[in-house]
């Protein structure tokens, strides 16, 4: 963490609401990507990005420095994503959009451009995975993080985390060999 | 013939491939590799089952888009810091509809105002009940539901099941239940009426987000440009502008987004007003876009308007600018 960021996080801690903005331009990038990667569509992505980083203004003055503010972050967004899951499970909002059933979707050979075919297929299996072994999966390979960081997001040992990324990959692999995309 | 992986061969192989092992054991797993073609097979599905993930996932955030949320966020926090929290919002969307009709407006703000009252009022009586909609008690006319007194509330109960329907709950005299599909006129219509009415913003919020996924319709335009007008909430008055940047871009459009460009206290929603004229040049925009590049207290919004003003006039045949 750089001294710039600490000052500015003690700033925005001191209720300085100008820092914490200068906080969100300097980290909303990736967080924005880990909202896409972890919501199915990019409308519930701009809404995570909202939710995460008004909890992040709000309980800004707990920040510890005992991590790095980006996975302090990324477990806010994670956090918040899963809790907007369940809210949505439970009203049953499904964006038709976002529906892939493959068997009605197998396409004719040649009809459809078979790169998107195989993001969606890649993006039905990814959404079949239980919630918590798609969020290591997407912290783990999509965002390149560290088992132990993945862990304190999560807040799981370590050991739960590459059994939770393992099962993950080898319903990946198994599906998407179905598929035969692999 | 084919050698079966064991699981704790396997475990190994996705520890390989995620980086996970230790030297040694990179080592002595490197050794059975070399021999066992089966193990080199689910190394390479293991690879290109990750290689297809990242490109699946793939997302580049859109500088705009990210200014965007970052405003609406600023608003969010200003109105976090300031504590203006509601009186009910009911009364504040008379308030606010009081202001707004008793504050001075120029003419043509005027009959904007009165082309969506107009259309407003032909949409609500039109007779609707249709098979399509399945109201769970004796036949029920929505226009006469909307507009009887006895209506007390309408919940969304599921804004879209697994066949695509939605069920609203609605509490009258007699309770009912009304499921449909997102273009069925009936839910169009309580859609409408909690847009306009409801004094939840979180349900006023939902039913914008139900009428994003719906056609694009004369009615439907007319409710938008009222709610992003007239509601308190700046993430409905931001959805709405929005979901109107895929209509044609009216006349009436372009009003409605010069008057919130030059009165929204919302950074967030100036800005979405303000590319809508950017990519709709009228030569009504230009005194406006001037007192924006000038005037607006955000300076992203300012640099913008400046940049869509100089386009605008660098327009290579000042006929490219519409003069309606």
């Amino acid at each position: 963490m750089t001294d710039k960021i600490k000052q500015l996080i003690i700033d925005a801690q001191n209720g300085d609401s100008y820092s914490f903005h200068q906080l969100v331009a300097l980290h909303d990038e990736k967080i924005m990507v880990l909202a896409y990667q972890l919501m199915k569509n990019k409308q519930d992505a701009e809404d995570l990005y909202q939710e995460a980083f008004v909890k992040a203004y709000k309980n800004i003055r707990f920040f510890r420095f005992e991590s790095s503010f980006y996975t302090w972050l990324y477990r806010i967004t994670v956090n918040t994503a899963l809790n907007m899951k369940r809210k949505m499970s439970h009203m049953h909002t499904q964006e038709p959009i976002e529906n892939y059933d493959p068997i009605e979707n197998i396409p004719e050979p040649g009809s459809v451009n078979k790169h998107s075919e195989i993001n969606r297929a890649i993006k039905a299996a990814a959404d079949e995975l239980p919630e918590k072994q798609r969020t290591a999966f997407i912290l783990k390979y999509l965002q390149n993080m560290k088992i132990k960081d993945i862990s304190a997001i999560m807040d799981i040992g370590e050991g739960t985390v590459k059994k939770y990324l393992f099962r993950a990959m080898e319903k990946m692999r198994r599906q998407l060999k179905e598929y035969r995309y692999v | 013939m084919s050698k079966v992986i064991s699981d704790q061969l396997k475990e190994k192989a996705f520890e390989y491939v995620t980086g996970l092992l230790s030297e040694s054991e990179l080592t002595s797993f490197e050794g059975i590799l070399s021999t066992n073609e089966e193990l080199k097979k689910l190394i390479n599905e293991y690879q290109s089952t990750l290689n297809a993930s990242r490109d699946a996932f793939a997302f580049a955030s859109d500088e705009k888009e990210l200014q965007s949320q970052r405003l609406l966020l600023r608003g969010r926090i200003d109105q976090l810091n300031t504590q203006k929290n509601e009186m009910p919002s009911f009364v504040n969307i008379l308030e606010s509809l009081r202001r707004f009709l008793t504050a001075p407006q120029p003419a043509w703000a005027v009959i904007i105002y009165m082309v969506i009252a107009v259309i407003i009022s032909k949409m609500i009586p039109v007779p609707i009940f249709e098979n399509a909609v399945q109201v769970n008690k004796q036949s029920v006319n929505i226009s006469d539901l909307l507009q009887s007194n006895d209506l007390k509330s309408i919940k969304l109960i599921n804004s879209q099941n697994k066949d695509g329907r939605i069920h609203f709950a609605v509490e009258t005299g007699n309770d009912i239940d009304i499921t449909g599909r997102l273009n069925d006129e009936n839910i169009q219509q309580l859609l409408f009426y909690l847009l306009l009415n409801d004094d939840n913003p979180g349900k006023r919020l939902k039913a914008v987000r139900l009428l994003q996924e719906s056609a694009p319709q004369i009615e439907a335009q007319a409710v938008l440009v009222s709610a992003m007008l007239t509601d308190t909430n700046p993430g409905v008055r931001l959805r709405s502008i929005k979901i109107l940047k895929n209509y044609e871009i009216s006349e009436l459009i372009i009003n409605a987004c010069i008057k919130i460009l030059l009165e929204d206290e919302n950074e967030a929603v100036r800005q979405q007003a303000l590319e809508i004229i950017s990519n709709h040049p009228m030569e009504k925009s230009l005194p406006v876009l001037q007192i924006v590049s000038v005037m607006d207290e955000n300076e992203y919004i300012k640099a913008q308007a400046a940049m869509t003003l100089q386009s605008f006039r660098e327009s290579v045949d000042p006929d490219a600018i519409e003069v309606k």
